[in-house]
């Protein structure tokens, strides 16, 4: 029975959960809503039935964290800002990755155990550190995206493809990585 | 237990969504993409950079094997050649009659970087008998929830839960002690303890035996004659083939079984710590079904083992007439029942007929949730009268029918099993 169709079986692991736990699907929630309400701030413009889609979905994922319902979540508010928002490099778009890393790094520590499994204090930490560490990186890459827009460098056809090189280099590597695990388990 | 380590979830979005987020944004030239795919990014290239290779081991152990009812062990799971660990969890599966610490049966550990982790949680059982413990799942994830080892399946553990006995005591000594050694007085005369006399010497006779006061008052020497001192035998028979009411544990509400089998671990506790032998014979489908009379602690633990094997059910090709129960001549045969099916009755009249001292201890709960139909009330109180037929037939045949209360229940009884014996009986000719 998949976790989808298994109705009573996901009320039950919610009714069930620890308190960490319930803190931490309370926070995809929270931290997709406050995605969306940072879309019109940030300059975008506010679709108040796509957002209700959104926050369904929300809700859906903080349901069923461990499914791949958090990847259409996820990427579907990466798409959102995409097509919603113009090209700004303000202060909301980092409070918009925050958000964003909170869903997923949410999703993933109500994934590390049953229903009821208590996340103790040193992970709690050691996550948050996690946290700071990407967030650090999404920052800095925004100074350097800002120091690019503020010297205002022409478009290069060789930097788009070294960077769609990079980009191909990264999936070549994932790709290879976990078709090596898929062998190792057959 | 073998199993390897597989990408997360967490791992699989992380990549999947930072890439495409990636992609858009050298596509469409939106540098504001890359600023939001860069966390995931971050978390996707630190997890396959600390990709784990060695693989845990798990193991689940109980603390003891077996425990009396009440008591509570501690269940283990170590896991090993867990440098690529940093969290691990364990669920347990949940077990009427097991009480968990922590209640769902979740635990889970941190790494704190050893080479390997123990996960335990405390469990007691609250109910007699042999059950499987210990069934569930361990998984551990690695550093960053990158990748996931397991769900592994834990072997089952047996616990034996041993029965505590009821509280029982009792003053009277058996009715016809037959051993060689013990604290039961006995028929014949001998050296112990229990004045039988005062008579004239005979040659044979101690010093210190002597009754002074007597010998100058008679001016012929008396001495003091004592009853030998022997130890009994005692067959408990419980009746496993009915259980009447439902079992809330150690501090619920009892069923008939449970009864019985507190009630036959309490008397042979008392019997056994006297010195006294006793055996143990089930009426039903349990498996180990008698137990030869013996004496000593060893034997104790064995009659409280047997005791917790005790399945509720009939047995199919049981004959109570042609049983054999290995019981000698003198012994007192205690049989635990509600008296509620025809192979216990007949059980009891038989061995009654054999010239055996029989006792039944009644073990119907004084309270039973019959329910609220009516219907159901009416069969149970139709089949209530059916057993005081039962009981007073039983009683006809000169066996005595006592319930179940405790220190004393058998006193009275066996005092007049005793008398009995020592009365002259009529013969029919």
């Amino acid at each position: 029975m998949s976790v989808a169709t298994d109705f009573f079986g996901v009320l039950d692991r919610v009714a069930e959960s620890s308190r960490e736990q319930l803190v931490l699907r309370g926070a995809v929630v929270v931290a997709s809503v406050a995605f969306l309400v940072l879309v019109p701030a940030a300059g975008g413009t506010f679709h108040p039935v796509v957002s209700a889609a959104f926050v369904v979905l929300a809700v859906v994922v903080a349901f069923l964290p461990e499914s791949h319902s958090a990847v259409a979540l996820l990427l579907g508010l990466g798409l959102l800002w995409a097509f919603a928002v113009p090209r700004h490099l303000d202060a909301w778009l980092l409070a918009a990755a925050a958000a964003l890393l909170v869903v997923h790094v949410a999703c993933t520590l109500v994934s590390l155990g049953p229903a009821g499994h208590t996340v103790d204090g040193a992970l709690l930490r050691a996550w948050g550190r996690r946290v700071l560490w990407c967030w650090a990186a999404a920052f800095g890459v925004w100074l350097l995206a800002r120091a690019v827009t503020l010297f205002d460098l022409p478009g290069s056809g060789f930097g788009l493809g070294a960077a769609l090189l990079a980009l191909l280099a990264w999936v070549t590597v994932l790709t290879v990585r976990f078709a090596m695990d898929e062998d190792a388990d057959d | 237990m073998t199993a390897t380590w597989r990408p997360t979830t967490a791992l699989l979005r992380a990549a999947l969504v930072s890439v495409l987020l990636a992609a858009l944004a050298v596509v469409l030239g939106r540098p504001d993409l890359l600023v939001l795919a860069t966390p995931l990014l971050v978390h996707a290239v630190a997890c396959v950079v600390r990709r784990p290779v060695e693989v845990p081991t798990a193991t689940g152990t109980l603390g003891v094997g077996a425990v009396r009812e009440g008591e509570g062990t501690t269940y283990r799971v170590d896991l090993e050649h867990t440098d690529a660990v940093e969290h691990a969890v364990t669920a347990v599966g949940r077990h009427r009659w097991t009480v968990l610490r922590p209640a769902n049966g979740v635990v889970s550990a941190t790494a704190s970087g050893a080479g390997r982790m123990r996960l335990a949680m405390a469990m007691a059982s609250t109910r007699w008998g042999v059950r499987p413990l210990g069934d569930g799942l361990v998984a551990a994830t690695s550093a960053w929830a990158g990748w996931q080892w397991g769900p592994v399946r834990l072997p089952m553990r047996t616990l034996t839960t041993l029965p505590l006995p009821g509280r029982f005591d009792s003053r009277a000594p058996a009715p016809h002690p037959i051993g060689l050694v013990g604290t039961n007085p006995a028929r014949r005369p001998g050296d112990g303890s229990e004045l039988a006399s005062i008579r004239p010497f005979q040659p044979g006779d101690r010093l210190r035996r002597v009754q002074w006061r007597v010998s100058l008052r008679t001016r012929t020497i008396h001495v003091t004659s004592t009853v030998a001192e022997q130890d009994a035998s005692v067959l408990l028979v419980v009746d496993s083939g009915v259980e009447v009411g439902e079992s809330g544990g150690l501090h619920g509400l009892a069923s008939s079984l449970d009864i019985a089998v507190r009630a036959a671990g309490a008397v042979a506790e008392h019997y056994l710590h006297r010195g006294d032998r006793v055996g143990l014979r089930m009426l039903g489908s349990t498996r180990q079904s008698a137990l030869s009379p013996a004496a000593g602690r060893r034997h104790l633990r064995a009659v409280l083992e047997t005791l917790a094997r005790v399945v509720p059910g009939e047995s199919a090709g049981l004959d109570p007439t042609r049983m054999r129960f290995r019981v000698s001549a003198g012994s007192v045969v205690i049989v635990f029942s509600p008296l509620l099916s025809h192979t216990a009755v007949v059980t009891i009249t038989t061995l009654a007929s054999r010239g055996l001292d029989v006792v039944v201890v009644d073990t119907l709960p004084e309270e039973l949730d019959i329910g609220d139909d009516r219907r159901r009330a009416l069969a149970w109180r139709m089949r209530l009268l059916e057993r005081e037929d039962v009981i007073g037939r039983v009683r006809r045949h000169g066996i005595p029918v006592v319930a179940w209360h405790g220190p004393g229940t058998l006193d009275q009884i066996l005092v007049q099993l005793g008398r009995r014996g020592s009365r002259p009986r009529p013969v029919a000719r």
